[in-house]
């Protein structure tokens, strides 16, 4: 075998490598998420937030916008994320449970008080079953999409 | 990703010109001098301090909270250590059970007083790079930041980091020696639209198991509730989405989760996300119980 045709079966094998390898890797699984280690990855995000302490010790809230919505995260004490943005429209328990029988990654809620009703498009992890700097990432970036599809969802 | 950047780095060497490659240097001692340059290059402003041993000196630096010491240890070892308030020597064991890079002792001040130091050592008699020094410093803090959670928990210390292969996408074959380990006993069906599901039965529950290879759900059903019964549960808890339904199936209601493997899951996040969910869809069956009363 030539130097040419080895330096070609050795590349095969290298791309061979890399597509078996393309989907696995070697992290940190927390189970306890920091406010430092989520504040890292917001700004990776490039997510400029408003933070605030919580009714409880532990717990903090995180304001910011994403594509004109309005969201609020809260941070449990490390031990689940939340995320939140309220819509007034429609709100109804019909909706809700229509938006719901075909959500996968959020669910919504009815939330009422003595005078007004709205609807609260949440997500949240439980991190204390293990978690992922990208798994985090992606908690964040698909409820993008998810507030974009349940605005025009609110619309139709 | 490391295999994935590791084999990117081999192709590009191989249809490389054949330049020198840069040496990378392996320090077995340090001088005093080199770990300046280093602390200087991560950006630490430090207070150098000696000891009255001459070959010892510390240098102190605050990173976050902490107030970090970093002795020089005959530029053969570093040594980092910072000081928490005194704790139990059964929660400093536990810390030292759990964790692989640090370690807790406890203090005395010689005043009457104790302390918790948090520690951890760096031999450089086998040969570091500069690139493993500065992940040691890091490191340390990291764990830092876990063991402040872990001073403050009042019960069960929370479990500490660990590494695990992760992936995007979850195969049959994967899912499935999960489900053996846990000895799930499934019953197994191809979907029409490429996923897979499995169907078994939890201590309370019959659970249904659907995999689309880059996220899963879980979901059980019940007999169905009203609306607002239904609301009220979602209002209440988190993880979980209950829903009523009407189709094909019938009406019933439903709870569900959905985790998805894009951001990078290991196998240990996906069993403790099916044994979670029993727990979830038992809790939900009481609801129900207690709803039809």
């Amino acid at each position: 075998m030539g130097h040419g045709m080895a330096r070609l079966a050795t590349l095969i094998g290298l791309v061979c490598l890399l597509v078996t390898t393309a989907s696995r890797a070697q992290e940190t699984i927390y189970t306890n998420v920091t406010s430092e280690r989520l504040e890292a990855i917001l700004k990776e995000l490039n997510i400029t937030y408003k933070k605030a302490p919580g009714k409880k010790d532990g717990v903090y809230s995180y304001d910011f916008e994403r594509k004109g919505f309005k969201v609020r995260m809260y941070n449990y004490s490390g031990e689940d994320l939340w995320l939140e943005s309220y819509f007034a429209e429609k709100a109804t328990l019909e909706a809700v449970n229509k938006w719901n029988t075909r959500a996968k990654f959020s669910r919504a809620v009815l939330v009422k008080d003595a005078s007004t009703a709205s609807i609260s498009l949440e997500a949240q992890v439980d991190c204390t079953l293990g978690i992922t700097a990208g798994m985090i990432r992606h908690f964040v970036q698909r409820f993008d999409d998810e507030l974009e599809t349940f605005s025009k969802y609110l619309t139709k | 990703m490391v295999s994935r950047y590791l084999a990117g780095v081999l192709l590009v060497s191989l249809f490389a010109s054949a330049a020198p490659t840069e040496e990378i240097k392996v320090y077995r001692t340090l001088s005093t001098e080199q770990l300046e340059s280093l602390l200087k290059a991560a950006t630490i402003k430090f207070q150098k301090l000696e000891d009255k041993k001459s070959d010892s000196i510390f240098y102190d630096y605050k990173v976050k909270s902490f107030n970090l010491r970093l002795y020089f240890l005959g530029g053969k070892q570093l040594l980092l250590d910072t000081l928490f308030p005194a704790m139990s020597l059964d929660k400093i064991n536990q810390w030292n059970l759990g964790t692989k890079f640090t370690r807790a002792a406890l203090g005395d001040d010689g005043k009457g007083g104790s302390f918790t130091a948090v520690e951890s050592r760096l031999n450089l008699k086998g040969g570091v790079t500069e690139e493993a020094i500065k992940e040691y410093l890091g490191a340390f803090t990291e764990e830092l930041d876990q063991f402040q959670v872990f001073a403050k928990a009042g019960g069960e210390p929370p479990a500490l980091t660990k590494d695990e292969t992760t992936f995007t996408e979850v195969t049959a074959k994967q899912l499935e020696k999960i489900l053996d380990d846990l000895k799930v006993k499934y019953e197994k069906a191809e979907l029409d639209n490429g996923g897979t599901t499995y169907q078994y039965q939890a201590k309370d529950a019959k659970i249904t198991l659907l995999n689309w290879g880059k996220d899963m759900m879980l979901e059980a059903h019940y007999p169905k509730l009203d609306l607002a019964k239904v609301n009220k549960y979602n209002l209440d808890r988190k993880f979980i989405r209950a829903v009523s339904y009407s189709n094909k199936k019938g009406d019933y209601s439903a709870l569900e989760a959905n985790l998805s493997f894009v951001g990078g899951v290991s196998d240990s996040i996906v069993r403790n996300f099916i044994t979670a969910f029993e727990e979830d869809a038992r809790e939900f069956g009481a609801y129900v119980a207690k709803a039809k009363e």
